[in-house]
């Protein structure tokens, strides 16, 4: 049975992005993972555009983990684009990301982020961070219903 | 830094703008005449002005209607003005030229020596204007920098240590059977440095929040702090037998939470270089020293040798070896840091194996004018 539960996993660096997926094999989170290597990429997915025009939109991630750092369009500019649209602005965004500045932790929770979690060197931590992750916002977080829209009326 | 200064000499006779430029060539400003009122204002766009020399009685726009104007510009607000007047002035008459914004009311004829004089007094002041107002440009523009620096640390420089730890353990865990032992070993040392090295990125990031972080300062008691301090660091290691000898009730002045990390980090250290002591001593009190309040952090620990005692406070710099003491390097650089964003000294004394002393004051609220006081002081 295909699992619709899926990931959405907004990251520029490859080795990361190698990471990140054998972590989640190792601890048998088998749920799909889209990967998007810049923000404008993201932006595309999760509104139909670009190479991704005509996608099915009803097929939104469950949760997004979203890097900072990334070229064209940064992270915290995607999750402003993310909370302003009628379509994904419940849709939770998780922060995963390298800094630990003080300034993108406002910033990010300011701009509407569900989580922040900072990305350990150390393999083991990181790959209990991402087991976590995973466990939580695919198992036991209730993700907001889908084609609702802002009275909680059907949209579609 | 050099650069021309000009003085504006406004008057509408132009046999007292002659004399008056002949008086001023001694200062070797740059003389800029004009005759009347809007002539000058005209002059003021064209130049930045140290200083202006305005004769009060002018056909038209008289000198204290010119300074009216001169005042309500931006450009020009802070220019020192100097009214020259005719005859003696009724009193009233040089309260208005003040209330216009002089700085100094000359009556003719004027005397060419202290004209001259008072002249340099405004050039000189102006010159040291501009260069405090240079200074704080480029340490604005450093501060920047810096912040910027930290910012592209804190996100670029960890991201390859984890490449570097992740993928030396895929190596051990997806090629176990093809590594013998020195293999993993090597493996091993590799995620250690990568490990060791983000450890480092992240004390260094920390020693660079504290130079950027806004200080609030009030009084606070130190005792208190450090009480809350040791209690932690107990529960931390429950089994070691440490006596604290904190007195409550010292006073201080400054930053709560860095004094807060400052603190931690000195009865941190404290704490661990009295590690190998069955009855381990810690103490915190305040004394006088040449009528300063000197406060101070004594333990019974290994202590150092004085001739090192240079190299105490630099960054990553160690004073025993990583086996009996492991450490960073950071902690006591931490410490200088808050001591001197609070205007004080630091300094230490100690014996090797008989316990060190480390000294600071806290002079704080003159070293820190631009940060906000939420308390007077007592």
């Amino acid at each position: 049975m295909k699992n619709e539960k899926s990931i959405l996993l907004v990251e520029d660096n490859p080795d990361d992005e190698a990471l990140t997926l054998r972590a989640l094999r190792q601890h048998n989170i088998a749920n799909e993972v889209v990967v998007a290597r810049n923000g404008v990429e993201a932006l595309d997915y999760l509104f139909g555009t670009g190479p991704h025009e005509g996608r099915d939109l009803d097929d939104t991630p469950t949760v997004v983990l979203l890097d900072l750092k990334l070229p064209k369009i940064d992270g915290l500019e995607v999750l402003e684009c993310v909370r302003a649209d009628e379509r994904t602005k419940r849709l939770p965004v998780v922060i995963l990301t390298s800094s630990g500045e003080d300034e993108d932790k406002i910033r990010g929770y300011e701009l509407g982020a569900n989580s922040y979690v900072r990305k350990p060197v150390s393999f083991e931590e990181f790959s209990e961070a991402v087991r976590q992750l995973g466990l939580y916002w695919l198992v036991l977080n209730e993700p907001p219903p889908k084609g609702r829209g802002k009275d909680g009326k059907e949209t579609t | 830094m050099s650069y021309a200064q000009k003085i504006l000499i406004v008057d509408d006779r132009g046999e007292n703008l002659f004399a008056l430029e002949k008086t001023l060539s001694e200062t070797r400003a740059e003389i800029i005449q004009a005759t009347s009122g809007n002539d000058a204002l005209a002059r003021s766009l064209e130049h930045d002005f140290a200083l202006a020399i305005l004769d009060v009685r002018m056909p038209g726009m008289d000198g204290y209607e010119l300074a009216e104007l001169l005042r309500g510009e931006s450009k020009t607000r802070h220019l020192p003005i100097i009214f020259l007047t005719a005859e003696n002035p009724e009193d009233s008459e040089i309260f208005k030229g003040y209330e216009a914004g002089a700085v100094d009311y000359i009556v003719k004829p004027y005397n060419r020596v202290i004209l001259s004089a008072k002249v340099s007094v405004f050039l000189r002041l102006d010159r040291q204007q501009q260069e405090l107002h240079e200074q704080q440009r480029l340490l604005e523009a450093a501060n920047k920098e810096l912040e910027a620096f930290a910012y592209s640390v804190s996100h670029d420089l960890r991201a390859p240590l984890r490449g570097i730890d992740g993928f030396s353990k895929a190596l051990l865990e997806d090629y176990q059977d093809k590594l013998d032992d020195t293999g993993r070993d090597y493996l091993n040392r590799v995620r250690a440095g990568a490990q060791r090295m983000a450890g480092l990125i992240d004390d260094l990031l920390k020693l660079s929040r504290l130079t950027r972080a806004e200080m609030q300062h009030q009084r606070l008691d130190l005792g208190e702090l450090a009480q809350r301090i040791a209690d932690e660091l107990q529960r931390s290691e429950p089994e070691r037998q440490v006596d604290f000898n904190i007195s409550l009730g010292i006073s201080a002045q400054g930053d709560r939470a860095l004094l807060g990390i400052g603190l931690e980090n000195l009865l941190r250290n404290a704490w661990k270089f009295t590690g190998h002591r069955k009855h381990a001593r810690i103490e915190l009190g305040v004394t006088e020293q040449a009528g300063e309040r000197v406060y101070f952090v004594r333990d019974n620990g290994a202590g150092f040798d004085m001739a090192y005692v240079d190299k105490l406070f630099g960054v990553f710099q160690r004073l025993h070896d990583a086996a009996d003491f492991p450490g960073s390097g950071i902690g006591l650089a931490i410490v200088k840091r808050v001591v001197s964003r609070h205007g004080g000294r630091i300094w230490a004394e100690a014996k090797v194996d008989g316990g060190a002393t480390f000294y600071f004051t806290l002079p704080g609220v003159g070293s820190a004018l631009s940060d906000n006081r939420s308390e007077s002081e007592e």
